[in-house]
């Protein structure tokens, strides 16, 4: 493989030390683990093409985030995609059941407060909350101003708000239960 | 106080770890690009096909067309992209009849009708950031010689019909299959001529009585 095509040794050179990272990135914002694990590997796909456009080799993360960001859009607008895409979390078998079942219930409930945010939300807020990267990073990765990203957080934050406000009953509800 | 979401969010980032890949899995994973069909390289683009239709009439324009790159936002509905991308035309000067449709399956097909019979070469599309051809390379040209409006509107739907479109990419098939489609509307006086970058139709027939 790389030695019909030398771009494939760059960018695994490159995508090396930021691999789990921007990994992550694409988990978090797609509806699973394996949808993100799609979106991932369309994104090395393209990356691998357009490699020679980047410049500057020292941007190479936030512009392979901008190559996931850009894939992940392309898959939301489809239309037949998105009735196909199952925004469940799939259960991932551990060692400790009782942790994990918790984990996978605050998981899926995070995924779809996420999911009632669009696409530029929902990554804006990836970015920021889990991913830990500044302002001035999203909007290089988003390719948009910074204040365009201010809005984005603020609104992704008031539709979390919201989305968390409908949910309380049943949330205490389900707390209460479970508390027996 | 901490906001409601945040130890959702954590949990997300957490479940997000599990069996994350290494990179020497990513790398086994992702396959050869060389070995890939188009659509499976390019599945984001799979689904924005730019169809190019040009309908030439005789006697046949001369007109120097420029290089041309349209910039398609398949966000937008498919009316919006119409009025988009014949804005970006008319802009370029370039006059042409922009028709752009979305299918059930979520294709987005943009047709170009114009009388410059050089301007498929000299189109671009840039959707999302990746620049190709109209039509991947292949447009429709149908030279409808001495056909009225009427006659030149139903054989260009007749040489773009969704049979057609299936066997595109099929060298063997899309003749007969324009030939036919066109033999269902009554014209038969056909010439199909089928090459890499380019399928003309040539209809000498006249208009019908």
């Amino acid at each position: 493989m790389s030695a019909e095509n030398p771009a494939w040794d760059e960018l695994f050179e490159l995508l090396g030390p930021i691999h789990d990272d921007v990994q992550l990135f694409a988990r978090r914002i797609a509806g699973s683990n394996a949808e993100g694990d799609d979106v991932f590997q369309e994104a090395v796909l393209r990356a691998a093409r357009k490699l020679s456009t980047l410049r500057d080799r020292a941007r190479f993360r936030p512009w392979m985030c901008s190559v996931i960001v850009s894939v992940h859009r392309t898959r939301c607008r489809r239309a037949f995609f998105r009735r196909l895409v199952s925004r469940e979390v799939p259960d991932v078998p551990g060692d400790d059941g009782s942790r994990w079942a918790d984990e996978r219930a605050s998981a899926r409930r995070a995924q779809a407060a996420l999911s009632s945010l669009s696409p530029p939300q929902r990554e804006a807020v990836v970015l920021f909350e889990l991913q830990g990267y500044s302002l001035d990073e999203i909007a290089e990765i988003q390719r948009t101003s910074l204040s365009s990203v201010k809005s984005r957080l603020a609104r992704g934050r008031d539709r979390l708000r919201a989305y968390y406000a409908q949910l309380a009953p049943d949330h205490s509800l389900t707390q209460e239960v479970a508390r027996g | 106080m901490a906001d409601p979401w945040s130890d959702d969010l954590a949990a997300l980032g957490e479940h997000s770890r599990r069996g994350l890949r290494s990179l020497a899995a990513t790398r086994a994973s992702v396959p050869t690009e060389t070995k890939m069909r188009f659509h499976k390289a390019h599945p984001a683009l799979a689904a924005l096909i730019a169809l190019l239709v040009i309908g030439v009439t005789a006697p046949l324009a001369y007109a120097f067309v420029r290089h041309v790159l349209v910039t398609v936002d398949p966000d937008k509905p498919a009316d919006q992209v119409e009025k988009d991308v014949s804005d970006q035309l008319h802009a370029a000067g370039v006059e042409a009849t922009v028709k752009a449709t979305t299918g059930d399956d979520g294709q987005l097909k943009v047709y170009i009708q114009s009388s410059d019979e050089n301007l498929g070469s000299d189109v671009d599309f840039n959707i999302g950031g990746e620049v190709r051809k109209a039509g991947q390379g292949r447009g429709i040209y149908v030279e409808c010689h001495e056909c009225d409006a009427a006659r030149q509107t139903l054989v260009l739907h007749a040489a773009t019909g969704g049979d057609v479109l299936e066997s595109i990419d099929d060298d063997a098939a899309v003749g007969p299959a324009i030939t036919k489609a066109l033999a269902a509307q009554g014209v038969t006086d056909v010439e199909v001529k089928v090459a890499p970058d380019k399928i003309t139709v040539v209809v000498d027939a006249h208009p019908a009585p």
